[in-house]
């Protein structure tokens, strides 16, 4: 007889959750997930709100961050938890975060090899926004997208 | 001449009623009783109001009928929109574009903001009220509560785009 025994991995909880937000979303939003009207980007934004909500819950309950935190210091730390990509920079102007992905490492195209057929299906901004709404209660406008699948993308949050 | 604005419960919009000086010249009690046509449909209010322009009480007939024939009149949407935002007293848009001329060029923004560049594109004029009653699907997608101010916000960052235009 084997006995498998893990000890618990808080950093393990982020996949549970992201289960846990895109299973709630799949429920919440079915109806609308399965409208003509959307498209394969905004199925992926509805349901990376939902997964970025459950992500926020869990860094309110590690501690990672506080509601009074700054937006900038909660944002820093959702992209380190989430670890998007290989390479990551985000920088602030005015109000205003700029992000730009490269070598994204969730990029279905880039590291699952799918052919998107020039669809893009990009949760960043559905998680960063449903993370911060969750943590600070604001829901941030997202000012500028450009997403290239497999390239170089940016999208910008309005912080104020 | 001063302009009063009510709340209309029926129709859930702030609505504007002119009064002149005047009309309490005549008028032994000091209050005026206006009956207010509006909305679409239309649908009718008595609001009373007092001499220092003060809204006293606010009726809603059972009934509305209008006993005539009556004339219309069309008017290009430009004309009745240029004073719109005044009217409803909140911020209305304007469509410059149709949305399948600017579908594609929003093909990544976020589901909200194409939801509500769509309400705007398809409507032709509309008040942000409206926007947020036509969103309310995403809304409900989204698992979160969306604000007039919220709607407007990006409605003036597709206004600075060119995309739609304020009414």
């Amino acid at each position: 007889m084997f006995r498998f025994r893990r000890k618990k991995d808080s950093t393990g909880n982020y996949l549970n959750r992201v289960v846990i937000g895109m299973g709630a979303g799949l429920v919440k939003a079915r109806d609308i997930l399965l409208h003509p009207d959307i498209d394969p980007q905004g199925a992926t934004d509805i349901l990376g709100s939902w997964i970025g909500q459950e992500i926020g819950k869990e860094m309110l309950r590690q501690k990672l961050v506080s509601p009074r935190d700054p937006v900038e210091t909660i944002l820093d730390k959702i992209l380190n938890v989430v670890q998007i990509a290989e390479n990551l920079e985000v920088y602030f102007e005015g109000d205003t975060a700029h992000i730009v992905v490269q070598d994204c490492l969730i990029c279905p195209r880039r590291v699952g090899g799918y052919d998107l057929e020039g669809l893009t299906a990009c949760p960043v901004g559905g998680v960063v926004r449903g993370a911060i709404l969750t943590i600070t209660g604001k829901a941030l406008q997202m000012s500028h997208i450009d997403l290239k699948t497999g390239d170089i993308c940016k999208i910008d949050f309005k912080l104020s | 001449m001063a302009q009063v604005r009510v709340h209309c419960e029926q129709c859930r919009r702030p609505v504007s009623v002119e009064v002149q000086d005047e009309e309490f010249e005549n008028n032994p009690t000091g209050i005026l009783r206006i009956l207010l046509v509006h909305g679409d449909p239309f649908h009718a209010i008595v609001v009373y109001v007092d001499r220092q322009l003060r809204v006293r009480g606010i009726e809603y007939p059972d009934s509305f009928k209008i006993d005539a024939s009556v004339e219309t009149t069309l008017v290009s949407s430009d004309s009745v929109s240029s004073s719109l935002s005044e009217e409803l007293g909140e911020s209305c848009f304007q469509a410059v574009y149709a949305y399948d001329e600017v579908k594609d060029r929003e093909r990544t923004s976020f589901i909200l903001d194409k939801a509500v560049l769509k309400a705007v594109c398809e409507s032709g004029t509309i008040c942000i009220s409206q926007i947020k009653r036509q969103v309310a699907g995403v809304e409900r997608a989204l698992g979160e509560r969306i604000n007039l101010q919220q709607i407007e916000e990006i409605c003036e960052k597709y206004v600075r785009e060119g995309l739609i235009r304020r009414a």
